[in-house]
């Protein structure tokens, strides 16, 4: 691999996002996900910003594997590293009576889906959603206000002033969902 | 799955929010009488379940909307064409365009219905009718303090030393709670009650505030200006768990007593003597209903004050003070009936039509969409169906006369009710709702001394051919074949309420008394990460989220649109300020039909100071014709029979709102004959800037003797 990756990722100028980035996730899992998350520190992290930089809907739009190809490697890293905060996902879901805790990602504005589960001190997920009975909460807003959310991006007046909502057991499970994605937005470091 | 028969006959009563806890007695089936304590409304619900006009079987209308034709046809039938018309409306406009309505008919049981309906039939446009009651309160004390305050709270008045009671006529609305009031008082706790009438308590208050109409913010902040000065706030309270607290020191300066004084029409040294009171007497419990809190543009504001007020005097969640009462069934993730709201939602692309839609946003994140918008929407083709639910929309909704000419243009409007009201006779398909008696159902509730959720099945079997509402949504969603089938009958439903407490429905009824406890803790927000929900997990005097809306961070007073400092030429023409008041015996606009409830009310009556009823010629007994100065019905009145009150404040007359006439002729019912919202326009603002009402209080308006 290019010793140069996250050079280039911020160096990619946004209208080349969609071109270019199936050739950069396929250099991070051709290295192993978790290997290139060890030697580029923010690999993930450093896609997310730059996909929000760019056209983001219209990639969303015409190219939604891209999205899911990325989730599937976001999910892939943050699983393996989430296992050095175990006892910290068991407390989450402590007070929980499946003690489980199921969270989708939907967006309004492009085919995006996705969820996380955290049950057995594992942090896990994929794309597409869980059914509606399966999950505790659901978020969706914009797809640049869910990317935003993963890597930890969460202020309660967003709520107000990006038009997102959560859905869920009802309020409380929402907000158990925040520190979930400050945590995945750590993980994705 | 098939419906038990309640063993033990115990229901709650839901034709208020008391939910007073009753027996049903029962024989050979049929409900003959009602056991426990509860007022008119409790007592009659036998009257209402065996009234000879409850409609019994679905009906199509037949002739032209409004004709008043009807076919009785099956619920196979009305289920198939429902589902078809649903379709057709969804496939041509969107299900973006149906419009989902409860009031407070059925109560939380049209609330449940339009949330399944909400899922199945994918739309965001829902509403319970209450930008109008409970919403501006609920909005800014979620502003404040991320948590309902001064409304739905679980009030423990044996606990308390001092209860404010503010535009709340609890003897009316509320007469379980009044009980307890009274209780209260009677062991020494002090009393202080705002309202420009002698309700009943303003007799026991020891201090009564005969308010101006519409200017409480005034009187708020000249009470907040007293209790900061005096520095009588809780300063451990203020100093560890609030925001903002220089800001509004700051900000109420200039809203001394002598400011407020002649805006409120009250002594300086009332005020004074107010804020005293309640500042030095804790813990102090301020429950405050729509006479302050609702039905004016200020109305949010007014709330804002008051959960200012209860903040500074370090009232919030202590024994005997303002307890958030959805944090205790948050708690424990129990769906109460009003979080399901909050929960379920519609698409992604569905919610991004909400009515309101990044105008409303406190609003969307309840999920009510916005009334104006939705009853223009009847006329310019945004809203194509409406399923209402126990709602009288024609008569409780302000500017009847569009509510009503746009139903008529819908494609579909389906309505479930007891009786034909003004707003069934618009239907196309009217559907015979199940009483209280008659369903299965879930209720959280608050008593003393500890909070639960109560189940009970149906104590008698539902008469003719009604069915629960909540079923039909769910048949007519499975009907429709769209997507996912979120529950599959009513108790799937309602083991979906219980899945966080691994109970089922079936479990919970066996369990003693139908109940779970939820045993109430104190100051929890100090237990809590964070300790409110508010942006900075703080209690907030300056609000954040108010503040990203773009209005007052801070409890501001606006003057009326209509006052005599506002609109002075208005007054020279309309002289009294109309306010509503509250009848004992009917819940909004129910009860009109049911003999023992009307003959405490069989007229819609208007009070007023016997002073200038005198100058007008006007007697007690007579009727007379209020009209006020909205250009669009200027030509048009509405009528009462004065009651003459020598303690009504001489500018102000008062009337009841939801009246209509069941015996008056079909399709309108009487429902522009003694309604304050016949005269309103939703056409134009000024609007309330969290929830979007119109002012419907605290207008002027002239009185003719008829």
């Amino acid at each position: 691999m290019p010793e140069d990756l996250i050079d280039r990722i911020i160096n990619l100028e946004p209208k080349d996002v969609e071109a270019k980035l199936p050739a950069l996730l396929g250099e991070i899992e051709n290295n192993g996900v978790e290997e290139s998350m060890n030697e580029y520190p923010g690999v993930l992290l450093q896609i997310f910003l730059k996909l929000e930089e760019s056209d983001l809907v219209r990639i969303g739009v015409d190219s939604p594997e891209l999205f899911d190809r990325l989730t599937k490697i976001v999910w892939e890293g943050v699983s393996k590293r989430s296992e050095g905060v175990a006892s910290y996902l068991d407390e989450v879901v402590r007070d929980l009576p499946r003690k489980k805790f199921v969270v989708n990602f939907e967006t309004f504005d492009t085919p995006l889906k996705l969820h996380f589960v955290v049950s057995d001190g594992k942090f896990s997920g994929d794309v597409g959603m869980t059914s509606f009975r399966e999950q505790d909460c659901r978020w969706f807003a914009d797809t640049q206000t869910i990317l935003a959310l993963m890597r930890g991006e969460f202020r309660q007046t967003m709520l107000f002033t990006e038009k997102l909502f959560f859905e869920g057991a009802f309020g409380l499970l929402g907000k158990k969902a925040v520190p979930l994605c400050a945590l995945l937005g750590s993980l994705l470091m | 799955m098939e419906s038990k028969i309640s063993p033990d006959g115990k229901f709650l009563c839901l034709r208020c929010h008391q939910k007073c806890h009753l027996t049903g007695q029962v024989s050979d089936g049929k409900l003959v009488g009602i056991e426990g304590a509860t007022c008119i409304k409790g007592r009659t619900i036998p009257d209402l379940v065996y009234h000879p006009d409850r409609v019994l079987y679905p009906q199509k209308r037949v002739g032209e909307k409004g004709s008043g034709k009807w076919e009785r046809i099956s619920w196979e039938q009305a289920i198939e064409e429902i589902a078809a018309k649903m379709n057709e409306v969804t496939d041509k406009y969107g299900s973006e365009t149906i419009y989902l309505s409860t009031g407070s008919g059925q109560k939380q049981i049209g609330n449940q219905a339009c949330e399944i309906g909400k899922k199945f039939f994918d739309t965001p446009q829902t509403h319970w009718g209450r930008y109008t009651c409970i919403i501006p309160q609920a909005t800014a004390d979620f502003g404040t303090a991320g948590e309902t305050l001064a409304y739905e709270y679980c009030a423990e008045y044996s606990k308390s030393k001092l209860i404010m009671l503010w535009g709340a006529n609890v003897d009316l609305t509320c007469p379980a709670q009044a009980r307890d009031i009274r209780e209260a008082v009677r062991g020494g706790t002090k009393l202080i009650v705002v309202d420009p009438r002698a309700i009943p308590m303003a007799k026991k208050a020891n201090l009564w505030l005969k308010i101006k109409p519409g200017t409480d913010t005034a009187l708020g902040l000249g009470m907040i200006n007293v209790i900061i000065n005096e520095e009588l706030y809780d300063k451990d309270f203020v100093k560890n768990w609030t925001v903002g607290f220089e800001r509004l020191k700051a900000h109420v300066q200039e809203f001394t007593p002598a400011w407020a004084a002649p805006i409120t029409d009250l002594s300086e040294a009332d005020i004074i003597a107010a804020a005293r009171l309640y500042a030095k007497t804790p813990p102090a419990t301020l429950y405050a209903r729509t006479g302050a809190a609702a039905q004016q543009i200020n109305s949010s504001q007014n709330a804002r004050t008051m959960a200012c007020l209860i903040g500074l005097c370090g009232n919030v969640d202590v024994p005997g003070g303002n307890i958030p009462y959805l944090r205790t069934f948050n708690a424990k993730y129990f769906y109460h009936s009003y979080t399901t709201r909050m929960s379920l939602r519609a698409s992604p692309n569905k919610e991004n039509k909400f009515f309101g839609f990044g105008k409303y946003p406190m609003m969307h994140m309840i999920s009510m969409c916005d009334m104006p918008t939705c009853i223009r929407g009847m006329h310019d083709g945004r809203t194509r169906a409406a399923w209402i639910v126990a709602n009288n929309l024609v008569v409780s909704d302000q500017d009847s006369r569009m509510v009503f000419e746009g139903l008529k243009k819908l494609k579909l409007v389906v309505v479930s009710d007891y009786f034909m009201t003004p707003t069934a006779e618009v239907a196309d398909y009217v559907l015979p709702a199940c009483s209280y008696a008659e369903i299965d159902n879930i209720v959280g509730t608050f008593q003393e001394p500890y909070d639960y959720a109560i189940a009970h099945r149906k104590i008698i079997e539902p008469q003719g051919e009604c069915w629960d509402d909540r079923k039909m949504v769910i048949e007519v969603g499975k009907k429709m074949g769209r997507g996912e089938v979120f529950w599959k009958d009513v108790e799937d439903w309602l083991d979906w309420r219980l899945k966080y407490l691994g109970k089922t429905f079936d479990e919970m009824c066996n369990m003693p008394d139908h109940k779970i406890d939820f045993p109430r803790s104190y100051r929890r927000y100090e237990k809590s990460v964070p300790g409110f929900g508010t942006p900075s997990g703080k209690f907030e005097f300056y609000s954040e989220i108010l503040d990203v809306i773009g209005t007052e961070p801070l409890p501001t007073f606006r003057e009326n649109p209509e006052s005599p400092v506002s609109s002075p030429e208005i007054f020279k023409e309309y002289p009294f300020i109309y306010m509503q008041v509250r009848l004992a015996g009917f819940q909004h606009t129910e009860g009109r039909q049911i003999e023992r409830q009307r003959k405490m009310h069989p007229d819609p009556i208007l009070e007023m100071h016997p002073d200038p009823a005198g100058k007008l010629g006007i007697s007690d007994g007579d009727w007379v014709k209020l009209q006020i100065a909205e250009q669009k019905y200027k030509d048009k009145h509405i009528s009462f029979r004065v009651k003459l009150v020598d303690t009504m404040h001489p500018e102000t007359v008062g009337a009841a709102h939801g009246w209509w006439f069941p015996e008056k002729p079909a399709p309108e019912h009487g429902a522009f004959d003694s309604n304050i919202n016949a005269l309103l326009s939703m056409e134009h603002g000024p609007y309330e800037p969290l929830v979007g009402n119109i002012q419907q209080r605290a207008i002027a308006c002239k009185v003719t003797k008829a």
